[in-house]
Order: structure tokens, then sequence, then C-alpha cells
């Protein structure tokens, strides 16, 4: 009960936040110009149809790298908006477990991220649907949004707000998941070198 | 519901000790934990809202203990801490039902009930539905006595409440406060002696993490009678004076200066009896005429 309670609060605070929702916005129109402008095609020197699942899944990826930095603030205010407000010596003394204080903040943190990503699948079908040249656009399969989704977004979610959350809640400040996100994007970087 | 603070002691790691060898016996009703600022007044009440812990020592309300149980005693405890914020994008309405909930009252109907009373009670009724960011410091305090009474608490703590409020908001508050005191525990502290004389049944001292004195301030007043002594004096004649005598307060008065002046006997001519008040206790209590600091005081004298 506490858990959902705590839930659902934070979803619906950081809805009023106008950070949160340009951050949906700005991850839709790079999707969208990414795929639009056919940057692919173009740097590969190579024919893709628009929605080939290589250039949705490119996408997703690029735009999950983008969040990374971009969202950080999400996952960091739910963490340590407490102590930045100063409200933590009335929340630290509600009858509430640890579990039910932390895990609810988080659990929302993860869904509000994963709706923010949705904003990149968004910006591709707007772009497939809206503006292309329609001999540039292959028959519409569900199963290539899904996969870029779950294989990439999905985890990169999981792995950047867990980190985020991590950071900004042991720093006490919302700030600190910015430096949670550089240190995996560098690690990230680090191992992929030969 | 009586509150047993016994030994209680705690250092920071600074070196500071705040706490030395405290132990209070708390009963229902209003308690006043008088001291200045610096005195350990916040971290004794930020142990017993479970908020720090003890390096030592015990402390029981009732058959819970404060320090292991913290959750049952969280379920029974209202706190109003000296400095809070808010979450600035929440309605005030939100986050007392948020609260509420968080306090354990889940059912719908009561919850709204309970939220309404207290809103009304805080006079907040009419800007429930205003965001909590764009609230003063006295309707925030307000809000905050609302959330620290949610669930009506058996144990309430109070810390330096009425600092930043003005004078009706303070009377208001004062009243709100010795209504609960019929049933709970209400800890009360401040550096301000009306605060206590206007409400505590029983009180304590405390200065440099150590209790100087508990009594019962009518009691004190009482036996403070025929040891105060005033006198009106130039200001030039002060050093003086004060050099002479126990001076235990200074005043201005009128351009002049009052002081009072701690004695068995008479001081000597110009001084007359002073109608003795919570002050001269808090005073003579500090500079160590009375309670504890004058039995250390005698024991090295002796």
């Amino acid at each position: 009960m506490k858990l959902r309670t705590i839930f659902r609060f934070e979803l619906a605070y950081q809805a009023r936040r106008v950070s949160t929702w340009l951050v949906f916005a700005i991850l839709a129109t790079v999707a969208f110009v990414f795929v639009s402008e056919s940057f692919l095609s173009d740097a590969l020197y190579a024919e893709f149809f628009l929605n080939s699942p290589f250039v949705i899944a490119s996408a997703t990826v690029f735009g999950s790298l983008l969040w990374l930095v971009l969202g950080a603030a999400t996952a960091g205010e739910i963490a340590a908006r407490d102590v930045e407000t100063g409200m933590h010596p009335l929340t630290y003394t509600s009858p509430v477990s640890e579990a039910e204080h932390l895990g609810g903040r988080f659990l929302a943190a993860l869904l509000l991220n994963l709706l923010i990503l949705l904003a990149i699948p968004l910006g591709v079908l707007l772009a497939v649907y809206g503006s292309a040249d329609p001999e540039l656009v292959g028959p519409f399969r569900p199963a290539a949004y899904l996969t870029a989704f779950g294989f990439f977004a999905l985890p990169n979610a999981f792995v950047g707000t867990s980190v985020q959350f991590a950071w900004a809640a042991l720093g006490r400040r919302a700030l600190a998941s910015y430096v949670g996100s550089v240190l995996l994007i560098s690690w990230r970087m680090g191992a992929s070198r030969p | 519901m009586e509150l047993q603070i016994r030994n209680v002691s705690k250092s920071y790691s600074n070196g500071v000790q705040a706490l030395k060898d405290v132990s209070l016996t708390i009963p229902a009703g209003m308690y006043g934990l008088l001291g200045p600022n610096g005195a350990g007044k916040s971290t004794l009440m930020r142990i017993l809202a479970t908020l720090q812990e003890p390096d030592s020592g015990t402390i029981r309300l009732g058959d819970l203990d404060v320090v292991r149980q913290k959750d049952e005693v969280r379920k029974t405890l209202g706190y109003l801490p000296q400095e809070f914020g808010v979450y600035p994008k929440a309605s005030a309405e939100e986050l007392l039902d948020y609260f509420a909930i968080l306090k354990g009252i889940p059912e719908k109907k009561a919850r709204k009930e309970v939220v309404e009373a207290l809103f009304r009670q805080t006079n907040l009724w009419e800007v429930r539905k205003q965001k909590l960011g764009g609230y003063s410091g006295g309707m925030r305090q307000r809000f905050g006595v609302a959330v620290a009474l949610l669930g009506s608490p058996r144990l309430l703590i109070v810390d330096e409440p009425t600092a930043g409020l003005d004078p009706a908001e303070r009377v208001r508050f004062l009243n709100l406060l010795s209504e609960l005191g019929e049933n709970s525990a209400v800890i009360l502290s401040t550096h301000i002696v009306e605060d206590v004389s206007e409400l505590c049944t029983r009180m304590a001292i405390i200065d440099r993490g150590e209790i100087l004195l508990e009594a019962e301030p009518l009691g004190a007043i009482e036996e403070m009678r025929g040891r105060i002594w005033r006198s009106v004096i130039e200001k030039s004649a002060l050093a003086e004076v004060e050099r002479e005598h126990a001076v235990i307060s200074t005043k201005m008065l009128a351009g002049r200066t009052l002081v009072h002046v701690f004695g068995e006997a008479s001081p000597g001519p110009g001084f007359e009896r002073a109608e003795p008040d919570l002050e001269d206790v808090y005073f003579s209590t500090m500079a160590g005429h009375i309670g504890r600091r004058s039995a250390q005081l005698e024991g090295v004298a002796s």
C-alpha cells in the first residue's frame, strides 16, 4: 500500500516538471530527424528502407545514449528531492520502511524513464509515416520496434536508472546522477576500445 | 504514555559533546525544554524523533524502546523539526493526504475527514489547493504542524516552533499545542522563556548538553520568592553592580538599566524585592545559583 502510494505520488509529481516533457520532446525530435534525414544511408553509402529494423535499432541506440545524459535529472530528482528540499526530517520519521521508501521511488523513476524512452519509437513512426517519401518506406513490422525497445532501450533504462538513482541517493544531490551517467558512458567507451 | 530518558550521551565526530548523561522523565502533558541556542536541544529532539541514535543510554516510550523499535515508535510519533522544507510543486492537500497514507490511514473516507479537520485546525483550509512552493514561512510552519498531528500521535516533539511565527500565529499555535497536551506527551523545545511559562506543566533547563534543572514552572517560581532583588540603575553603574552582586539579568527600561540580583538577603539599599518569574528561574539556573550547576560549583568550592 505505502509502496504503491509513493510510486504513484512520484509519477504524478514528475509529470508536472517541464524538464520531464522537455527530454521527451528532444528524444522524439532527434529520432525523427535521425530517420527522416536518412543519416544512416548517407553515412554508410547504402540504401535502407527508413523503417528497416537496422535503422530503428540504430535510432534507439543513439537515442538511449542521449537519454543517459539528458534524462539523468529524473532519477536524480526523485532520489535526492527529500534531502534537497529539506523535507527529509518529515519523511524519514514516517513509519515507512527503507524498502518502501527507496523501492517506490526507484520503480517510479524506472517507469518514467521507460515512458520517456518511448519518445524514440514515436519519433521514428512520425518520420516514417509523417513526412517520408513512400518509396523509402517498407512494410510495417511491429517486431522491429519491439525488439529495438526490448533489447536496447529497456536494459539501458534499467542500468542507467539504477546508477543515476544510486549516485543521487548516496550523494544526497540530484546532480550526482549526472556523474553516474558520465561514469557509465566513459566506462562503456573504455570497454568498447579494441 | 510516559517517556523515560536514561543516561543518554551523544558526541559528534568533530569532538563536540552535544549531550552528557541526560536523564528525564516526561509524562503526558506539555513539557518544556528550555535552553540557549546550541545547548543540545535539537540533538535530543532528533534522537527522540528516531533520526539519530545516542552513543549510550536508553529511551523508553511506554513499552517501546525508542532506539531499537524505531518503526513502532514512528507510528505514534509526531515531529515538527526546527527547520524543514516541502516539495514545492505539490499542493498542500495532496502532500498531507500522502503523509496520511504513510502514517497509516489507508481508508479514503477516514483520511479525507482527518485531512479536512487538520486544515481547519491549522487555518490552512482556504489555501489547501495552493502549491507549497508559494507558501509563506508561517504557512509552511502550520503545514508542518498538520503533518505532525496526523494520526493523533501519543508523542509529539516540537523543536523551536515559534521562532518564525508572528505574534498572532504564535498564540494560535500555542493554543493548538496545549489542546494536544491533554492526551499526549508533548515536548516543546525552545529558547523563549514565555513559551514555557505560558504552557508547560513541567520543564527542564539544558545547557552545554547537561540538564541543569528539572522542575514544575510554578513551583520553581515559588521557590525563588524572596531571593530575587531588583534595582533600576544608570547604565554607567552597571559594571560596579555586577562586580559587587550576583546579577542574573539586565534589561533596558526607559533608557535606564533594570538589574535582577540573586541573593538570600537584601543586597543593600537601592534594591527592592522583585516578584519572581520563570525568567529569573532560568537565569539563576544558568548562572549557577540554583540547580545542578550550583551543586557542581559547591562541590568544586569544598
